[in-house]
């Protein structure tokens, strides 16, 4: 009886429509559950801590992250893993606060479970190829009535193939966020300028940095001042059926409500930091001078020997046809 | 070093067709200190923008006449160039420092000059000498005090090498204590080093026995320019602008004979006028008869808002700890303590914006729920500091509908509707029915964010620092148009506020709080006579309270709130005498 019900074409397409909603569903809630509201303020900010990660010379923290992207791209997935494992040195010696290390596993984590789920639904070619793909695969398979949506249904090889995937992702998350928690503006600014990139872009992207935690408190502040004008924000308990079309409804409706003054705000702070930076002189001079010019440390050679040999080792691995990437891979 | 002057300077914002300043006059010579002051719009804000040389260039609009930094005419100089010469400190700290630490932020202008290193240090320390923040110089920005900011952003502005530094309300977001460490070192520049200061200010009263020249603005041009004991000459014409006037001015108004010649500025000047005299030895008298009396009967009626044991940490930092507060039906509560010390943690709770880490808040009987907002808005209303950050609507109407329409329908719409119309009545915008929120004034758009709140007939009101960065007369109106409000619709308040002033004349009860901890709980005369306690708190108490004080030795256990209090009291015991 409960075969003949979970069989129905009925049954299958809720199934079905859960499978493909649930995940992408759940990943926004699993951030806010993870990080929370007052978590938004520390996602992209500097943590000072007197680590040898810390002292490292920015100019190398500045380049991490894009060898990283790069070398990911090269590299068939077994070698992206080890990739990965390298980009956890830096964090097993940088020890990261419990907060911050909560904002590195869930802004690492939630991409890679999105793209294994996306793969799964759409990576669906099984040990066919892609003209002529295979069905035996797939975890479950959709009904016709989801036809629309152009995938047969959650298949295993998919769901594999975006774990091979999902290494290139880590290894470029966990090194651009080594770059964020551990460098100051200040730094970030002086690794442009030696890199003879505009002044101006170091700065754009530090403030930003700076201002963001500004952002998010603002974002919080008039999520309350909306609820304490009678817009009712409050999630309806599971069983309150009727009220959750209204309490979706709301939720999206709230968006331009709290865009528009927060867009006016940032423009607010904005013309007075831009007044503030003008008056300190800033891009009066084509050249600039710092108060800590970093020195080479023996750690700083030892970093950049380390990125120099991983840089060698792939261009070996994939000059050798040993780890470069093939079609699928 | 060199003088300002400011030559017949006129200046219209970009689409506007008045002129906020009119062909102004004036010479300021080196070294002076400046006091800036007068009633919001009156162009104070407009002519420091002017005199830091970024009007007209980074501020659109038409400038007629000119800036001249001794002969050199300040719009032929670039931004860089003129802060140089002339510093500009704004209001907020936290839109005005773009670095990490403090040392990062005041090396930043002179590393941007492309100087030495050994250049780019020694200006560094001495900027963080000049501001005492020299042993802060390796301390993240984020982990300091809003005075403290605000020192550093006067650091870094002083890195810059300039001889006049123009200050546009640079403590109207900081506490007491906040805004002593400020006008400290602001004093310091003048008085040590002979740096020209230009402060545009509404605090009067806490700068004012600094200052060499006071400059009163009315509508873009200057009204009152003398040195301050003859700037109150005329005591009507600041209380017609609406800017407050030193209290112990006004009590030098009042008591002529004890102040023959000049009014004092300084409590200490009042203190010694007053000392020995018969006033004196009456407040004494009487100070010492009201120890023996018994304290004030405890309020009877029954308690709407409720603390019990409440205690709130974030992480390891103990933000409340055994907090136990009620607020009976129609108090008006003031809730006061140094910035950081949990007054706005605190009052959240009650709204449901956060969840106490242990103890409990009731409303009436009820469980505050935290997360709850909305629900929690149709007993209690908070009004926000940024009274504008509440609005969201096209038209004054359209912001009462907003409420209306993303509320739960558990009220009919005729019912809302009504009482919609009632409130638009009592707080005085129906002609303003199909105005755009943001064509009013600051006092109407303050009432208007009130009035929205108050559509869902609320029983409490919190009120954020109601009066931040209003004049004088447009606090004074809010407070008078809020205690006639409270009257009417019986109606009771929980207000956070630095501004002791409104304490002292509307609150029935004072919380104060020291380090997440309620260290006082009182009537306002008998927590400003506690004039010590109050200083380790981070509290200044109103000047006339300490001049009672300190008249009385420490030992009256109640103070005058006001002059006209002040005067009575004395008048009385005199009689009695």
């Amino acid at each position: 009886m409960l075969t003949q019900i979970f069989n129905s074409l009925a049954a299958r397409t809720i199934i079905g429509y859960m499978i493909i909603y649930g995940v992408p569903a759940l990943l926004p809630a699993l951030f806010v559950r993870v990080i929370g509201f007052k978590g938004l303020r520390h996602l992209f900010s500097y943590e000072p801590k007197p680590s040898i990660i810390h002292r490292l010379d920015p100019r190398l923290k500045v380049v991490y992250p894009v060898l990283m992207g790069l070398l990911s791209v090269f590299l068939n997935w077994d070698y992206v893993y080890l990739l990965v494992g390298f980009a956890l040195i830096p964090w097993i010696l940088l020890k990261p606060s419990a907060q911050r290390l909560r904002v590195v596993i869930t802004m690492v984590a939630i991409p890679v479970i999105g793209l294994i789920w996306s793969q799964g639904l759409f990576h669906t070619i099984g040990n066919g190829t892609i003209t002529n793909p295979t069905v035996d695969h797939l975890l479950y398979t959709f009904p016709p009535t989801l036809s629309w949506v152009g995938t047969p249904g959650l298949s295993v090889s998919g769901l594999l193939f975006g774990v091979q995937q999902s290494g290139r992702t880590m290894a470029g998350a966990l090194a651009a966020l080594l770059l964020l928690f551990t460098t100051t503006p200040s730094e970030v600014v002086w690794a442009f300028y030696k890199f003879r990139l505009p002044a101006q872009a170091g700065l754009a992207f530090s403030a930003a940095l700076r201002f963001l935690p500004q952002m998010m408190e603002r974002v919080t502040v008039l999520l309350q001042v909306a609820q304490v004008r009678g817009y009712d924000l409050s999630i309806p308990r599971w069983w309150e059926v009727r009220q959750w079309p209204g309490y979706l409804w709301r939720v999206g409706a709230c968006i331009p409500v709290v865009t528009i003054p927060l867009l006016i705000g940032a423009l607010r702070t904005t013309s007075v930091m831009a007044m503030v930076v003008d008056a300190r002189g800033f891009g009066s001079h084509s050249r600039r001078s710092t108060l800590r010019e970093h020195q080479g440390t023996l750690a700083d050679y030892l970093a950049l020997g380390l990125l120099l040999g991983l840089t060698l080792a792939v261009i070996l691995l994939v000059a050798l046809h040993i780890g470069n990437r093939d079609i699928y891979t | 070093m060199p003088d300002l002057r400011i030559d017949h300077v006129s200046f219209t914002y970009a689409g506007s067709s008045e002129p906020v300043l009119h062909a102004l006059d004036l010479v300021i010579p080196a070294g002076e200190f400046v006091l800036l002051t007068g009633p919001s719009g009156c162009g104070k804000s407009t002519l420091a923008l002017a005199l830091a040389g970024l009007i007209p260039t980074r501020i659109g609009g038409h400038l007629r006449g000119s800036v001249y930094l001794e002969a050199t005419n300040i719009s032929t100089m670039s931004i860089h160039e003129v802060s140089q010469h002339i510093g500009m400190v704004f209001q907020n700290p936290d839109n005005q420092l773009v670095q990490l630490s403090v040392e990062e932020e005041v090396a930043f202008g002179p590393e941007n000059l492309a100087l030495t290193h050994s250049e780019i240090e020694q200006r560094v320390e001495q900027a963080l000498i000049f501001t005492s923040m020299a042993h802060m110089r390796h301390e993240q920005i984020f982990a300091l005090s809003g005075g403290q900011k605000q020192r550093v952003a006067i650091a870094a502005t002083l890195a810059m090498r300039p001889n006049i530094l123009v200050l546009d309300e640079p403590t109207s977001d900081l506490d007491p204590v906040g805004t002593q460490e400020v006008l400290q070192v602001l004093r310091a520049l003048n008085q040590q080093y002979g740096m020209t200061i230009v402060l545009v200010e509404h605090k009067v009263d806490e700068v004012i026995e600094w200052v060499d020249r006071v400059l009163l603005m009315e509508r873009g041009r200057v009204v009152v320019d003398a040195p301050p004991r003859q700037a109150f000459d005329d005591l009507q014409r600041w209380h017609e602008l609406g800017v407050s006037v030193p209290q112990m001015v006004q009590l030098a108004h009042a008591l002529p004979e004890f102040f023959p010649g000049q009014p004092p500025l300084a409590l200490e000047d009042a203190c010694a006028g007053l000392r020995g005299t018969h006033y004196a030895r009456a407040l004494m008298q009487r100070g010492e008869r009201e120890l023996t009396q018994l304290a004030d009967k405890p309020a009877q009626a029954l308690p709407v808002l409720s603390w019990d044991a409440v205690g709130l940490s974030y992480g390891f930092k103990q933000v409340l700890r055994d907090v136990n507060v009620q607020i009976r039906q129609e108090e008006w509560v003031a809730l006061i303590g140094a910035n950081g010390s949990g007054k706005t943690s605190l009052a959240s709770l009650a709204m449901g914006f956060q969840e106490p880490t242990s103890g409990g808040l009731r409303y009436r009987e009820r469980q505050i729920q935290a997360g709850s907002i909305s629900r929690q808005a149709r007993d209690i209303a908070y009004l926000f500091q940024a009274a504008d950050n509440m609005l969201f609507g096209a038209t004054v109407e359209k912001e009462f509908l907003f409420g209306l329409k993303h509320r739960r329908k558990d009220q009919p719409d005729a019912e809302a509707l009504a009482n919609i119309e009632r409130i638009m009545k009592i707080i005085d915008l129906v002609q303003y029915r199909q105005a755009n929120p943001f064509h009013l004034s600051h006092g109407q758009r303050k009432r208007l964010a009130l009035g929205v709140l108050l559509a869902r007939n609320p029983e409490v009101l919190i009120l954020d620092e109601p009066t931040t960065g209003q004049d004088e007369g447009h606090a004074r109106a809010f407070l008078e148009f809020l205690h006639t409000l409270r009257t009417s619709a019986r109606l009771t308040y929980l207000m956070i506020t630095h501004h002791m002033l409104a304490v002292a004349q509307y609150a029935s009860r004072v919380v104060v709080l020291r380090n997440g901890q309620v260290a006082m709980d009182d009537t306002p005369a008998r927590v400003f006579a506690r004039r010590q306690e109050l200083a380790e708190c981070g509290i200044l108490s109103p000047p006339v309270a300490r001049l009672h004080a300190l008249l009385c030795e420490d030992r009256a256990p109640r103070v005058a709130l006001n002059v006209p209090e002040f005067l009575r009291m004395c008048a009385e015991e005199v009689t009695t005498c």
